[in-house]
């Protein structure tokens, strides 16, 4: 590194500006071996008082004071840091994993779907796009891109990468391994701040305005902002490698509605289904050789540490069984597990009661939205609708936003809404909104639409 | 002087007859009227159903005149005497062999009557309004074949006309029979006296009583027959039966009953119910069915029950339509994209407008697949449609076994 500085040699094609590279210069070489302890904290280990486990009170260290602090770093948390940024906050990007991307990386949903609206015309833009973009410009990063109705598929790693990448060169500070367990409010009851675990202890990071990304409304739930608990599928998914028989699933890859021309199927048995029982391929990703494979899983609470925990095991126990059985399979003899995701396929667990709930019926009828954010691809009964921003503010606590499956819509709506495009689009309006709060000096419910929407399509946004 | 005003009268009554045939929306049952002012419809279905209604009122009142005025109907309203007279004029007026057969009109309407009291009104289908009527689904018909079947049943009478004269409306019209048959009462119940309007040719053929009485019988015993023959191929049919629109009577007289006037095709906004073309055989040949390969039947539509004229399709208000079983949705785990793990897939549930599809988790399997909840189930066939695989859909409605 420092022949790189000394020499002012630049890597053709690197992505990390020189700047970033020189600043890492400026900080003292680490030296192995024995460390002083540096500031000290306190212990304030929790105590047990007539077998109640209580924790004392005690000052909490603030490990930073920033503008907007956004909480979870999944598709919606790095749009609203990213674009956030672009309107020139001081942002803070807190995620609880070691990467970017959330279920859209470490859940391994490489599935970008849905994009396009009933005429396969793409209606989600913006940040997200932008991302897609990037990862067109990598090999192997993503397949079947502009292909409607076909939707894309990405590869989990050249994510992750282009995240690290954006997040890196846009100036945003960023906390991973990190997880926010607690709001901070102030006497009048508003969010100031978010309190955090990580390897460095309980701290608190003070903000103006929270986004919460944490997809379950972590933050929401603990600023007692009134919510929805639901309960939906948990898989895991996962990828096997080696495995050639792409072109069967291609068959059923297409959305089509024709049934002319071939022989109908005899009437199915009731009851139990046949289900062949070879074992599943999933279906393929960019890397060559890849494939992934979905897990809709039980319907279990994503908030229950015991049922997650028993989940997770049975989940990856079967998913070793199925690619034995799968090596049955024509073309997959020799197919191997390359990982499985390092998070749980958590569908939805509390929905927000916000300034406004979106409900099915509106979205099925295709209400025009006054506060349009963007538009959420069709999907089912559903055809693309519009998102409005008040469903991302909560009924009643200031200075905090929701973004990302957790935000307030019916449960219907919230099956489209929770997707990985749909995050990206109410990601990138909360991010903006909370920003524009801050440069307007005004509650984030009282940020002016039509600021919001102008810096949306500045953005890149499709607002239709 | 008279035969101006008869042409005139006429014309109008084409005129409105096509006015009201082609649906227009201020009035759903306007176009199922005209065709139940046919006594032969609105009787034989009010006996064939068991039920009275408002319509069988238009029918009773043209039986009623025609009492006294014999052909009245023929002559002063019926579009395709209109249509056929003036073929009938330009035609060959060729003598076939089929054009000397004694008049047929009201054997037929014996034997369709009495199939109705067994639930089967044989030759209900052969009533001129209800061919005149079905030839209007040109207009929504989709292509060439649907538009030919649209029009077969006019252009067939046409042809007739064209050849041999007016053998239809003299001879063969079950219509015209019913009308002959109300006249011929008024002899033994010795009311009116003047001659007849005009006579038929036809009354040349009628043979002496004795023996117009035994054939009388045979038509009525053989409809009879033909009506429980024909309900017990129906009831054979049961689960390769086609599916038939909401409202539909039982599968064992739906064919019998059904006049292929072409309504219910005509009133489906979804275009989804078709004119059989042989999967219920020839019994069922242009009767309504129903195909999900477009689109399904809409939780706020029932237009289709509210425009069948011979009650084939019995009116249903929307609450009790939406739980009309058409049939069931079945799933074929062989081909469901989900239950073969190719991709996570929940369009059948998201697309059920009664909440019907649950995606179930096997535990024993560790996979997951659709079930059908068949207690909400009315076969709309809307997973049918939303179902993503390319070939055969992994979800289909079929006809219940037990109904």
């Amino acid at each position: 590194m420092r022949s790189i500085a000394a020499g002012g040699l630049i890597i053709a094609g690197t992505m990390t500006p020189l700047s970033s590279i020189l600043a890492d210069e400026s900080q003292p070489q680490a030296v192995r071996g024995p460390q002083s302890q540096g500031r000290t904290v306190p212990g304030s280990p929790a105590t047990l008082v007539d077998g109640k486990v209580v924790q004392p009170r005690r000052e909490l260290s603030i490990l930073r004071k920033t503008g907007v602090l956004v909480v979870g770093g999944g598709p919606a948390g790095t749009a609203a840091a990213l674009s956030a940024k672009r309107v020139s906050a001081d942002v803070t990007l807190v995620e609880r994993y070691g990467y970017l991307g959330g279920l859209a990386t470490g859940g391994l949903v490489l599935a970008i779907f849905p994009l396009y609206d009933r005429n396969n015309k793409q209606v989600i833009q913006g940040i997200g796009e932008e991302m897609m973009k990037r990862l067109d410009g990598l090999k192997f990063g993503i397949i079947d891109r502009k292909k409607a109705p076909v939707y894309p598929t990405v590869d989990a790693e050249a994510f992750k990468y282009v995240l690290a990448d954006m997040v890196l060169s846009s100036g945003i500070t960023a906390y991973l391994d990190c997880w926010g367990v607690d709001a901070i409010l102030d006497a009048k009851g508003a969010v100031r701040g978010a309190v955090f675990e990580s390897k460095s202890g309980r701290q608190a990071i003070l903000a103006d305005v929270v986004v919460d990304a944490s997809g379950d409304g972590d933050i929401y739930a603990a600023a007692g902002a009134a919510f929805e608990k639901v309960k939906d599928n948990i898989g895991l998914d996962s990828r096997i490698g080696n495995v050639e028989v792409e072109d069967v699933i291609d068959d059923n890859r297409e959305y089509s509605t024709s049934t002319r021309g071939k022989p109908q199927r005899g009437r199915p048995n009731m009851g139990a289904p046949v289900v062949e029982l070879a074992g599943h391929v999933g279906s393929p990703t960019p890397a060559p050789g890849v494939n992934w494979l979905n897990m809709k899983g039980p319907i279990a609470d994503g908030l229950d540490v015991t049922e997650l925990s028993n989940l997770e095991l049975k989940h990856r126990r079967a998913i070793w069984n199925n690619v034995e059985r799968a090596r049955k399979k024509e073309g997959a003899e020799n197919a191997y597990l390359t990982e499985t995701a390092p998070q749980m396929g958590v569908r939805l667990t509390r929905l927000l009661a916000g300034a406004k709930k979106l409900t099915f019926a509106e979205v099925k009828a295709g209400a025009k939205q006054k506060d349009v954010i963007g538009y959420s691809g069709g999907f089912g009964a559903a055809p693309e609708f519009q998102i409005p921003y008040s469903c991302l503010v909560p009924a009643k606590i200031e200075n905090l936003l929701a973004a990302g499956r957790c935000i307030s819509a019916d449960f219907q709506v919230a099956d489209t809404t929770r997707l990985i495009p749909v995050c990206w689009v109410t990601g990138q309006a909360a991010g903006i909104a909370a920003a524009l709060s801050l440069q307007d000096k005004c509650k984030v419910r009282d940020v002016d639409i039509a600021k919001l929407q102008k810096s949306l399509r500045q953005q890149g946004a499709y607002l239709g | 002087m008279m035969v101006r005003n008869r042409r005139l009268i006429q014309t109008i009554c084409l005129a409105v007859a096509c006015f009201l045939l082609w649906p227009l929306p201020f009035w759903a049952g306007a176009s199922k009227f005209v065709i139940q002012l046919s006594p032969f419809v609105s009787v034989c279905s009010a006996i064939a159903t068991r039920s009275v209604g408002i319509g069988l009122a238009g029918g009773l009142i043209v039986a009623a005149i025609a009492i006294f005025q014999r052909r009245w109907f023929c002559i002063y309203a019926c579009p395709v005497g209109l249509l056929l007279d003036g073929l009938t004029r330009v035609g060959l007026k060729k003598s076939r062999w089929w054009s000397r057969c004694p008049s047929l009109g009201k054997y037929f309407a014996i034997l369709t009557m009495t199939g109705s009291i067994v639930g089967y009104p044989l030759l209900l289908w052969m009533d001129p309004l209800a061919i005149f009527s079905n030839s209007f689904a040109i207009r929504i018909s989709a292509n060439f074949i649907s538009g030919a079947l649209a029009l077969l049943g006019l252009l067939t009478l046409f042809l007739l006309s064209f050849i041999s004269g007016s053998v239809w409306c003299a001879r063969w019209c079950p219509l015209g029979g019913t009308l002959d048959l109300l006249a011929s009462i008024r002899t033994p119940l010795r009311i009116g006296s003047k001659t007849a309007f005009k006579r038929a040719p036809s009354a040349a053929f009628a043979g002496s009583p004795t023996l117009e009485g035994r054939r009388y019988f045979i038509f009525a015993a053989v409809g009879l027959a033909a009506g429980f023959g024909a309900r017990r191929l129906g009831a054979a049919r049961r689960e390769n039966a086609p599916l038939r629109p909401p409202g539909a009577v039982a599968e064992s007289t739906f064919t019998g009953m059904c006049l292929r006037c072409g309504h219910c095709v005509r009133s489906c906004p979804t275009k989804i119910v078709h004119p059989d073309v042989g999967q219920a055989g020839i019994a069922g040949l242009m009767a309504p069915v129903l195909r999900f390969d477009k689109s399904y039947c809409r939780e706020d539509c029932a237009a289709c029950t509210k425009v069948c004229p011979s009650g084939a399709l019995q009116p249903l208000e929307l609450a009790v339509k939406n739980r009309y079983i058409i049939g069931e949705a079945l799933m074929d785990g062989s081909l469901c994209v989900l239950a073969l793990g190719q991709r996570d897939c929940d369009a059948c549930m998201r697309a059920c407008p009664f909440q019907a599809v649950q995606i179930h988790w096997d535990e024993e399997q560790y996979v997951a697949y659709p079930v059908v909840d068949f207690n909400k189930c009315n076969g709309c066939g809307a997973c049918e449609v939303a179902c993503p695989t390319a070939g055969d859909k992994a979800i289909r409605v079929w006809k219940r076994t037990d109904g």
